[in-house]
């Protein structure tokens, strides 16, 4: 199945000692430097890296669609074997002749499956505008060659998709829309940049598992670009590794896989999270790190944090006191939206975001909070905090009683539970310096003086690995990885008790998220802290948490010690979310593996049709599910709520 | 959607109700009595005092209001203190002047508006954008009066290609739309301009190209289509622009339309008159911008009505 490098079909794509370059500096400070590679036809070739390393440039300046973008091709040729046997070299064609393969030789879909279809066009309009670009075809030839190719993508219903607008559907449907469009013209490669980074896992295995099939049928190649090792091994024949701007190494998937050359290489594939590499232990464990090599060839340009690698050895972790009262204690939290429509504009629905969840969490663990996009959880931890009107039954924190929250009590409970967000970009006010952003919350509470406050705003730069010096800078000047590190930097200000980690790791780079994630572990040991670890990324819940809980549709639906969790999963729910997990390793690609369909029906529901509330029954020691009879993945077309 | 449209209608009910309160006490604190000015320069303290009661003005200010919403909602708009005439056949005499005056110069300026400002956002830095932009400063800088006493200067006094007032023939349009509409056309350059900048960065832009795409469908449907959102919500509100610069470039070219029955009826303390007239232009106003409103939808069905 991956012998495409041995039954070498002939070269495609080949691309020679390419530079692309952005602005003034095209020529001097070039973004891609060197680069050489080939795919062959019927093979899917990976460029993998991390944000930055120039491969998403690579793939547009492939398309010549970097020009648009203000990036240049200052050197090197990219020369494609067209249908009719000639040989072209995309760099010299003008806009004209590059346009004409676009879509028709060479097609290309994105990452941002949800902006990446034009909202005021109906699915059909845009599909149909890709088939008569290129063919000589009636618009209702078009449309019915549209119609097929959303079939082919396995969309249920196609018919009806056609008269769709983007809005009406799920991100999953919206990239199977791309690949149909991508397609629609039988293209002899495609080249897909990150096409499922930003969707859940388990739709990330439908998409995933599609590109396979149709490339089977089609004959085509791909160019795949991802950073993420773990869908490397699910699709890839050869792979190339580009870590700034340059090729480091390429091989066969098993290959890199099993004995990386380039340091850079080793580094990457040792910070990929594995699921099920936990198996065995109780308690989390740091990632081991190797530390990212400085350019072989001496380079000055280590991209990473300068403050990347605190050399610390990780301490035998404390046992959490499970005998003692948890930190923090929910019972029956309750967060519904209301939605209002109609003559009278009348709550005539709601979403129930979080359908009476129970939650405890002791002094010094992390509790893992799982599930996909629109499970709720993020709402759980914006719930707690009365970020949101939500309700609950009982809400114990530190002893305290705090049901009622009172305006006190309530300002008490922000200062001792504090956050960490996905988006350290957008997390940190630009305008204001990262010093002052670390010293704001002791002010707001009144609990350190402008110049305490500043002291240990320094201490605590300290503590996450900057330096106090950074204090007076401004968040521009920092990477993403160290931009969060002054987010947690922030969070601990108040010295909380409990930090409530919201998708904390999942915008960074592996090797970033490594880091992040053992400096969490770190301080959870030196502080006593105790975090709500919300993520979609069950390998990496499975490192850090000490207990998980599995959400769908606003409710618990399996809950226990990670060990249990991980390695005897009950609910059905669970067990299709381990499935779809990339597993990081290409020899484990043929295992039979489940086909995954549906998608998870909407939190949507009309007034007096309140969920069904599962509670969970104990399923061995420290070990919790919900009655899975019940449990529905919905028709993926009939799950959509209609236009408005 | 039309439920939305129905409330929407609804909800002007109060508005025009705030209005009607600020129209209402705006007329009665503007200076000068009306009825000292009817009564005529010889007339003794007592027919004031007479003409006073006559137009109900002796009344507490309340009772005023009451009399005046209750006539509007029976759409009795009073006859004029001046000509006697009621106050409604004066204004549907003047209307389509004022109208046709509106339309071309709303139609002139969204259209050229929106072309310069593609072909901007097209060539950024380009002479084309740099000289369409200083243009748009100096459309929004240049008072209207003026650009309409120049305007006609040259072109009706020196040329003698049009006339200099009145609207008597379709040509007569040309030289006081231009006045009323360069300001317009200017914002809407601009506005256009920048809103093509930011979506033609957007990833469906990129994914319109993927396809292989002409350059010119990409710009104008893919991206103007969705930069029309800003411009369509500007161009609503420069109609209230347009209202207001109508009533001095009505003056400046003796156009027969409402902007100038409206000045007349300052000059005579015609209250009644205002009153009507200022209450017509606001609803005009929330009209136009409910329209812009139901664009919005028709522009992007993504937009959802609630």
């Amino acid at each position: 199945m991956s012998a495409a490098e041995e039954t070498g079909g002939a070269p495609l794509l080949t691309v020679r000692d390419l530079y692309v370059g952005f602005g003034r500096n095209a020529e001097k400070t070039p973004a891609v430097r060197g680069l050489n590679l080939t795919v062959r036809s019927g093979e899917t070739v990976a460029i993998v890296g991390e944000s930055g390393s120039g491969k998403s440039v690579s793939a547009l300046s492939m398309v010549r669609l970097v020009e648009f973008g203000g990036g240049r091709i200052t050197g090197g040729e990219i020369l494609l074997r067209r249908r009719n046997g000639q040989e072209v070299d995309l760099c010299q064609l003008d806009e004209d002749a590059a346009r004409e393969l676009r879509g028709d030789e060479i097609a290309m879909i994105f990452q941002e499956p949800m902006t990446s279809l034009n909202p005021v066009f109906t699915v059909g309009d845009q599909l149909v505008e890709a088939i008569v670009t290129h063919r000589d075809k009636s618009r209702a030839a078009a449309r019915a060659t549209a119609l097929e190719m959303l079939q082919k993508v396995r969309i249920p219903n196609a018919e009806r998709m056609l008269k769709r607008h983007p809005h009406q559907l799920s991100g999953g449907m919206r990239q199977r829309v791309m690949i149909a469009m991508a397609l629609a013209c039988r293209p002899q490669l495609l080249i897909a940049d990150e096409p499922t980074t930003a969707l859940d896992v388990t739709i990330q295995a439908q998409i995933l598992g599609l590109v396979r099939d149709l490339q089977d049928d089609e004959g085509m190649s791909v160019l795949f670009i991802t950073h993420d090792m773990g869908v490397v091994a699910e699709i890839a024949d050869r792979v190339i590794v580009m870590y700034h701007g340059e090729k480091v190494e390429e091989g066969p998937v098993a290959e890199i896989f099993a004995a990386p050359k380039h340091p850079y290489t080793k580094a990457l594939l040792a910070a990929v999270p594995k699921l099920g590499a936990m198996a065995g232990t109780d308690t989390p464990r740091p990632f081991d790190m190797v530390r990212a090599a400085p350019d072989a060839e001496g380079g000055d340009s280590t991209p990473t944090d300068p403050a990347a690698e605190p050399q610390t050895t990780p301490a035998a972790p404390t046992p959490v006191d499970y005998a003692a009262e948890p930190i923090l204690s929910v019972r029956g939290l309750t967060t519904a939206f209301d939605i209002r429509g109609g003559l009278l504009n009348r709550v005539n629905s709601r979403v129930h975001a979080v359908e009476g969840i129970d939650l405890d969490i002791w002094a010094g663990e992390t509790l893992g909070l799982v599930g996909e996009s629109g499970c709720g959880k993020s709402t759980t931890g914006r719930s707690i905090l009365r970020l949101v009107d939500s309700h609950a039954d009982q809400l114990h924190f530190a002893g305290n009683d705090l049901t009622d929250m009172a305006p006190s009590q309530l300002q008490r409970l922000r200062r001792d539970v504090q956050f960490i967000f996905q988006d350290p970009y957008a997390s940190l006010d630009p305008r204001l310096t990262v010093g002052y952003s670390i010293c704001e919350p002791m002010l707001i509470h009144g609990l350190e003086t402008r110049r305490s406050a500043s002291d240990k705003a320094a201490w605590l730069l300290e503590q996450v690995g900057l330096s106090p010096e950074h204090a007076d800078r401004y968040p521009h000047a920092f990477s993403g990885g160290q931009r969060q590190r002054i987010a947690i930097a922030r969070a601990l200000s108040t010295d909380p008790k409990l930090v409530i980690a919201d998708e904390a790791v999942s915008a960074l780079d592996v090797s970033i998220q490594a880091q992040v994630v053992n400096l969490m572990m770190e301080l959870q040991q030196r502080f006593g802290l105790a975090y709500l670890f919300i993520s979609h990324d069950m390998a990496v819940v499975e490192r850090v948490s000490h207990r998980v809980a599995v959400m769908y549709l606003g409710q618990i639906v399996e809950a226990g010690t990670r060990r249990a969790v991980f390695e005897n999963p009950q609910h059905p729910y669970t067990r299709r979310l381990m499935a779809a997990a990339p597993v990081p390793d290409p020899e484990s690609r043929n295992r039979t593996r489940v086909r995954m369909t549906g998608e998870v029906p909407s939190p949507v529901r009309a007034i007096g049709d309140p969920p069904v509330r599962t509670p969970l029954k104990p399923a061995g020691e420290g070990h919790f599910i919900a009655d899975p009879e019940g449990f529905v993945i919905a028709d993926p077309v009939a799950g959509q709520s209609p236009a408005g | 959607m039309f439920q939305y449209f129905v409330r929407r209608l609804l909800a002007l009910v109060p508005v025009i109700f705030i209005i009607s309160v600020f129209v209402f006490l705006f007329v009665h604190a503007l200076p000068g009595d009306p009825a000292r000015v009817l009564a005529g320069e010889n007339a003794t303290q007592a027919d004031v005092e007479a003409m006073r009661r006559a137009l109900n003005l002796d009344r507490s200010l309340p009772v005023q209001y009451v009399e005046f919403v209750r006539n509007l909602v029976t759409l009795d708009l009073g006859t004029s203190l001046r000509t006697g005439e009621p106050v409604w056949d004066m204004m549907m005499r003047a209307f389509p002047a004022t109208f046709w005056l509106s339309v071309a110069s709303l139609a002139w300026s969204v259209v050229f508006g929106l072309i310069a400002g593609v072909i901007s956002a097209r060539r950024r830095d380009s002479f084309a954008d740099h000289s369409a932009m200083v243009l748009a400063v100096s459309g929004i800088s240049i008072p209207p009066f003026w650009l309409g006493l120049l305007l006609m200067q040259v072109f009706s006094v020196q040329l003698g290609w049009f006339g200099t007032s009145g609207f008597d023939d379709w040509s007569d349009l040309v030289l006081p739309s231009i006045t009323l509409g360069a300001g317009v056309a200017a914002v809407m350059a601009r506005f256009t301009r920048s809103a093509m900048v930011d979506v033609i960065r957007e990833d469906y832009v990129r994914t319109a190209r993927a396809k292989g795409l002409r350059e010119r469908v990409v710009v104008w449907k893919h991206t103007l289509r969705n930069a029309l959102i800003p411009v369509v919500t500007m161009a609503g509100l420069q109609f209230g622009f347009l209202l207001g610069g109508s009533i001095v470039i009505e003056r400046v070219f003796r156009w027969p339309g409402l902007g100038s029955m409206l000045i007349e009826a300052i000059n005579y303390r015609d209250f009644v008159v205002v009153q009507a007239e200022l209450m017509l232009f606001s609803l005009e106003f929330l009209l136009i911008n409910l329209a812009v409103d139901l664009l919005y939808g028709i522009i992007n069905p993504a937009i959802r009505y609630r």
